[in-house]
């Protein structure tokens, strides 16, 4: 890393994971640095830990082994309490992580924390020779990396002075021009979600409305070297004929956009709101079967785009 | 056409030969000791290389032999598939002492008749005070011996068998046949000048050299005559014309050169099973096949290459039709019947060329259409390795039968080098056994020589020298006296070097043992430097020669110097005295060597007072449920809370009646899995921490330096290997608890991978760690297993991954990798249906066994071994 390469190294963000090995979200081996924070509040998000840009505690009962540790600690009366029905009283607890630091038994860990942008690059070049030898390179996820751009985009411009390949997963929510500008120049791949059409459903299942989602998608598919499309496909939101044909008409009027990532619905996430002590409020919904999932692919390819199960 | 190129399916014939080796029951036979021991008693008197040509000679010429239906390359050491025999000679009281339990015990069981035992039992009348064990025994120390006993290395390899390891010059059978072996030995003689008196001892060598070869001819002679009276009486109209070629096969090789195709594949399995035959050593290792084979492929034009196919799968049968009994110590160590005859392909050539060829593809597809555990198959990786390659073996490891392993040409070369090897013999090297890497046919490696209990070692540095109450090594401190984290390390260290210097005493004499009384005239006659020097391979007249002993558990020993480092010195959050007293109370828990193997799904014993009926419910140990009932009570409106008053309470409020499990009163225990907890949740080797890494270099250096150079009496040097079979469970009894958390007795970190369930940051991250250690320094090598879920390599695109996380890793200047390609579920259900599960093949560290025949905790300890995701 060099000094005058004109990226601010000192600038800090808050990041919730960083995890090697990737290998389904962009080409070659990949590390993604996943971002606190997002505007959205899709009922079947997988990563709720990120949602608040603030730090977080997750509880893991079964960890616990009731030293107290934890207890001598905590700075905010009645935060965690053997009384409060998950141990952990989110309305009071400020997400310090006192209690994680001393915690023995890994029962209490804080999710986010601030990192420089050369901290993260010194840990994503752990994998560079990975990426030398696959073409793989940084995935920046979340949350929603346009939420910190200005972080986002130095990541993103050192990833670019390392040679490294660049993604970002995206809402493709903001309401603020400036983040695209700051981040779509140093996008080499642009992993940009559909999810409902209908404006109505959209809000209803994410809490915002697609209006400037599909804005800011016209953009983000000229500027970022190149852009695929990804479904969540979700029984009861999008996974049927019709609205998966006005997706694929959709991305078809983006210009550049050539592939479509059709990833089924799981629920891989839903323990993680239990130690958040938050309610799982996705309605019961089947994972949809394999055979559907080929017809919404034949679908797509039908239409002219290369398609993909999973990313 | 896509990268992936897929697999023919074997032939009917080698489907079935297959179905043999698979269903077989390995018995045990008393022929060869029956022979042997008639031939000492004739030879008695003579000096031990011609003994052993007159044993090899009776042996050869009355053994029962057998031709298999289907085969097309015969010759097998016993008459049952996948039977064994015994070798007296080196040991024998361990098969007397398992007469009635070798059938049924839990690693590698082998049926005894009891007409066998009987037979057995006769012969062994002779072998008292006459076996090289003994011999070895006489010259050891007392303490040498105690180290031993206590666990602190084994030496039993070598001590109890042959030595083996070894790939002799099987591309000199085929030029010139046994018959030119035997001119070159009679024309060494007959230029020996008579006023020499080296004369004397170099003119047995070459006699026994002739006495042997002639007795080898025979050998085969008699299966081309046993092929020829079964043609006689075939039915079968092909079969018969395959008897017919067999005869003739059988009568012109090994005694003369190889002419085509077919003869090179049988003499090359005559040296293969007459390596086997004279000695009990294992890892007769054929090494570069695809070098010396090539040449009759490539002249041979009746050859197709389908029928060239059919006969290099055959050759991998038959090395499954050998096998070997170990004694029940032992064969925990090495479980799943192996014999590790390590076979190689690719690499490069003497001149640093690309070696690969059209025999390098036919043994990986041969792994593809056998799926046995025989031969160890590797491949010799380098920058110049062909991308198709690569490829090809990537897409055999993907098969699942956790073959071919992986070798870097990059590490070995420059470490072979590093140990005084030419670079032109050190660019021939191959893999031997299970990863030691030596040069082909000129070397006496002695690699399996030991394993060295690093943990033992740490556990008695953390007593001041004490083994279990007893004082051993020197007195180097008590833990409490250490005031710097410096001072642990280097009392680490001179326990480190006590115990390394008698671990050669051990092997020295062991070598010895061989050098005066187990000089084998058959291997040595195919290793350069013998014949010229008339003398054997036990006596040093190989050209390179080393002793190779092996370190294991080396993650729990950095993640111990880490955990301790971090807490007792850095954080300061545990007092030494405590950390010792948790250690030295195995954290709570009960001992238990049978369980999980991580000792993960364990609970702490009740506490004195305490219900024992309670501790076993809900995996919840009865202390922490009093804990947190006391816990409840006293923090009612309180935030502030004192957790040793905790302590007291509750263990005031026990009831005073004594608990069998153990004296530890609720406080104790809670204080004792707190710093458990922590302790098990410091950073841990495997995860690419720079600090943790580097400590961990530092720390195996500790074992290397101090083995490199020590000299053996064959006028060569030891070099440190790092690997450990399956000796990280059984040796793991031996250790009590350690400051990573590792409770008593359960089993150990294996080869240089991290503790199982400890690499949480992925493959990468376990392999960066794992490169961190100086492989070039580890001139005996070391090993990684890596565990890969099939959907992570499906495809083309999961192919190229593949090809690129072995490439990487080896841009890391790591020397060997070695892929299980299996789900958890698989084995899990194996081990409850292990008869649906026959073909499930794994690797365990160096070789694969069939997952079926391990014991239940070698294979609950491959089931722990990470399972590296690719979601």
């Amino acid at each position: 890393m060099f000094e005058d390469d004109n990226i601010n190294y000192g600038l800090e963000g808050s990041v919730f994971n960083i995890q090697r090995f990737s290998l389904n979200d962009g080409p070659g081996i990949r590390t993604i640095v996943f971002l606190k924070g997002c505007p959205l509040r899709c009922l079947w998000c997988c990563n709720p830990e990120s949602q608040k840009l603030q730090p977080v505690i997750l509880y893991q009962a079964e960890n616990c082994i009731h030293c107290g540790s934890c207890l001598k600690v905590c700075p905010v009366p009645g935060a965690l309490s053997p009384d409060n029905p998950h141990f952990v009283d989110y309305d009071k607890c400020n997400g310090c992580g006192e209690c994680a630091a001393v915690c023995p038994a890994d029962a209490l860990t804080q999710k986010g924390k601030k990192m420089t942008v050369q901290q993260v690059i010194r840990e994503v070049k752990k994998d560079a020779s990975y990426y030398r030898r696959t073409g793989g390179g940084l995935t920046l996820s979340g949350g929603e990396p346009l939420l910190q751009y200005e972080f986002s985009a130095e990541l993103l411009k050192a990833a670019k002075a390392q040679g490294w390949n660049t993604a970002i997963e995206t809402t493709g929510y903001t309401t603020n021009e400036e983040a695209l500008d700051k981040v779509l120049p140093n996008v080499d791949l642009a992993l940009l979600d559909a999810k409902a059409p209908d404006d109505e459903v959209h809000k209803h299942f994410t809490n915002v409305s697609n209006t400037v989602i599909r804005k800011n998608a016209v953009r983000i598919a000229r500027e970022a070297g190149q852009t695929i499309i990804r479904v969540p496909t979700i029984p009861g939101v999008n996974a049927d004929d019709h609205t998966i044909s006005e997706i694929i008409a959709y991305a078809k009027s983006l210009d550049g956009v050539h592939e479509m990532h059709l990833l089924p619905y799981h629920t891989l996430g839903e323990n993680k709101y239990e130690l958040l002590g938050l309610p799982y409020r996705m309605p019961p919904t089947e994972r949809p079967s394999r055979e559907t999932m080929n017809h919404f692919k034949e679908m797509v390819e039908a239409a002219g785009l290369k398609c993909k199960i999973g990313g | 056409m896509g990268i992936a190129k897929g697999f023919t399916e074997p032939t009917d014939r080698v489907k079935r030969l297959k179905k043999r080796i698979i269903d077989a029951t390995p018995t045990v036979e008393a022929d060869r000791a029956e022979l042997i021991t008639e031939a000492y008693r004739k030879h008695e008197k003579e000096a031990p290389v011609m003994r052993i040509a007159h044993a090899n000679e009776h042996i050869l010429n009355n053994i029962p032999i057998t031709i298999r239906p289907d085969e097309l390359i015969v010759g097998s050491a016993t008459i049952t598939d996948r039977g064994c025999q015994i070798f007296p000679e080196y040991s024998f009281q361990w098969v007397a002492d398992e007469f009635d339990t070798m059938a049924t015990r839990k690693c590698d069981p082998f049926e005894i008749p009891e007409d066998t035992k009987k037979r057995l039992a006769k012969v062994f009348e002779y072998w008292p005070g006459r076996t090289n064990s003994e011999l070895a025994s006489s010259l050891m120390s007392d303490t040498c011996q105690k180290c031993q006993d206590l666990g602190v290395f084994t030496v039993g390899n070598y001590y109890y068998n042959g030595i083996g390891h070894v790939c002799v010059d099987y591309g000199k059978v085929l030029r010139v046949g046994f018959s030119g072996i035997i001119r070159e030995a009679a024309e060494k003689k007959a230029a020996l000048d008579p006023n020499d008196p080296a004369t004397i001892k170099k003119r047995q060598f070459y006699d026994a050299v002739i006495i042997t070869y002639n007795a080898a001819i025979n050998y085969a002679h008699r299966y081309a005559e046993k092929a020829l009276e079964m043609a006689k009486t075939e039915i079968n109209p092909q079969r018969q014309k395959e008897l017919l070629v067999i005869a003739q096969n059988c009568q012109n090789v090994p005694e003369k050169p190889a002419q085509n195709f077919w003869e090179a594949c049988q003499s090359f399995w005559f040296v293969q099973l007459i390596m086997q035959i004279e000695s009990s050593g294992h890892s007769i290792s054929p090494g570069r096949f695809d070098q010396y084979m090539y040449p009759y492929y490539k002249n041979d034009a009746n050859m197709t290459r389908d029928f060239a196919q059919e006969l290099v799968d055959c050759i991998f049968i038959k090395l499954n039709d050998l096998n070997k009994t170990r004694d029940a110590v032992s064969d925990e160590l090495f479980a799943g019947y192996a014999i590790f005859q390590n076979m190689c392909a690719g690499g490069q050539t003497p001149e640093g060329l690309d070696a690969t060829n059209d025999v390098s593809y036919m043994q990986l597809d041969a792994i593809a259409h056998t799926g046995l555990p025989q031969p160890s198959m590797s491949i010799r990786y380098w920058d110049g390795t062909p991308d198709e390659f690569l490829y090809r073996a990537c897409e055999v490891v993907r098969l699942g039968h956790g073959l071919p392993a992986m070798y870097s040409d990059e590490v070995a070369i420059p470490m072979l080098e590093n140990d005084g090897v030419k670079l032109e013999d050190a660019r021939d090297w191959l893999p031997i056994g299970c990863v030691e890497p030596q040069p082909q046919h000129k070397t006496d490696g002695w690699h399996d020589a030991a394993f060295f209990n690093c943990c033992k070692v740490l556990d008695i540095t953390m007593h001041n020298g004490r083994c279990r109450g007893e004082q051993l090594g020197p007195k180097t401190g008590e833990m409490t006296e250490f005031k710097t984290f410096e001072d642990f390390v280097s009392a680490y260290e001179t326990q480190m070097k006590f115990f390394i210097d008698y671990l050669v005493e051990a092997d020295n004499c062991v070598d010895y043992a061989h050098m005066m009384n187990m000089t084998l005239p058959f291997e040595s006659a195919l290793v350069d430097g013998c014949m010229d020097k008339g003398a054997t391979v036990q006596e040093g007249a190989a050209i390179y020669n080393f002793t190779g002993p092996q370190a294991f558990g080396v993650a729990d020993i950095i993640d111990s110097f880490v955990a301790v480092k971090k807490h007792v010195y850095d954080d300061k959050d545990i007092s030494m005295a405590d950390l010792m007293d948790a250690v030295d109370h195995n954290f709570g828990y009960a001992v238990d060597p049978t369980g999980a193997p991580d000792g993960a799904d364990r609970s702490q014993v009740a506490p004195k007072g305490g219900s024992t009926a309670s501790s076993a419910s809900g995996g919840r140990s009865a202390m922490e449920q009093k804990i947190w009932d006391v816990v409840q009570s006293v923090l009612k409106g309180s935030s502030n809370v004192d957790i040793a008053s905790i302590a007291q309470s509750a263990s005031a409020s026990a009831p005073t009646d004594s608990c069998s499990a153990c004296d530890a009163s609720a406080s104790d225990l809670a204080k004792w899995e707190k710093i458990h907890q922590m302790l098990l949740n410091s950073p841990h080797f495997g995860n690419d921490i720079p600090e943790v890494d580097l400590l961990g270099r530092r720390l195996t250096k500790i074992y290397s330096s101090n083995v490199h150079g020590k000299k053996n009496p064959r006028g060569g040097i030891y070099h440190a290997g790092c690997y450990t079979v399956s000796a990280n469970v059984g040796m793991g009894r031996a250790v009590d608890a350690l400051p990573d958390g590792r409770l008593a007795q359960t089993a150990l970190s294996d080869n240089i991978s991290p503790r199982h369930g400890c690499d949480v940051s992925g493959p990468t991250a376990a392999n960066a760690s794992s490169a961190t250690i100086d492989a070039l320094d580890f001139g005996n090598g070391t090993l990684l297993n890596q565990k890969l879920q099939p959907s992570a390599v499906a495809g083309d695109e999961g192919l190229k991954r593949f090809a690129a996380l072995v490439r990487a890793y080896f841009d890391h200047k790591g020397y060997h990798i070695q892929f299980n390609i299996v789900d958890r579920a698989t084995l899990l259900e194996a081990q409850k249906h292990p008869e649906q599960h026959k073909d499930l093949i794994v690797r365990v560290a160096g070789y694969s066994a069939q997952f079926v025949v391990l014991a239940k905790d070698v294979q609950d300890d491959i089931i722990a071994r990470t399972e590296q995701t690719f979601e």
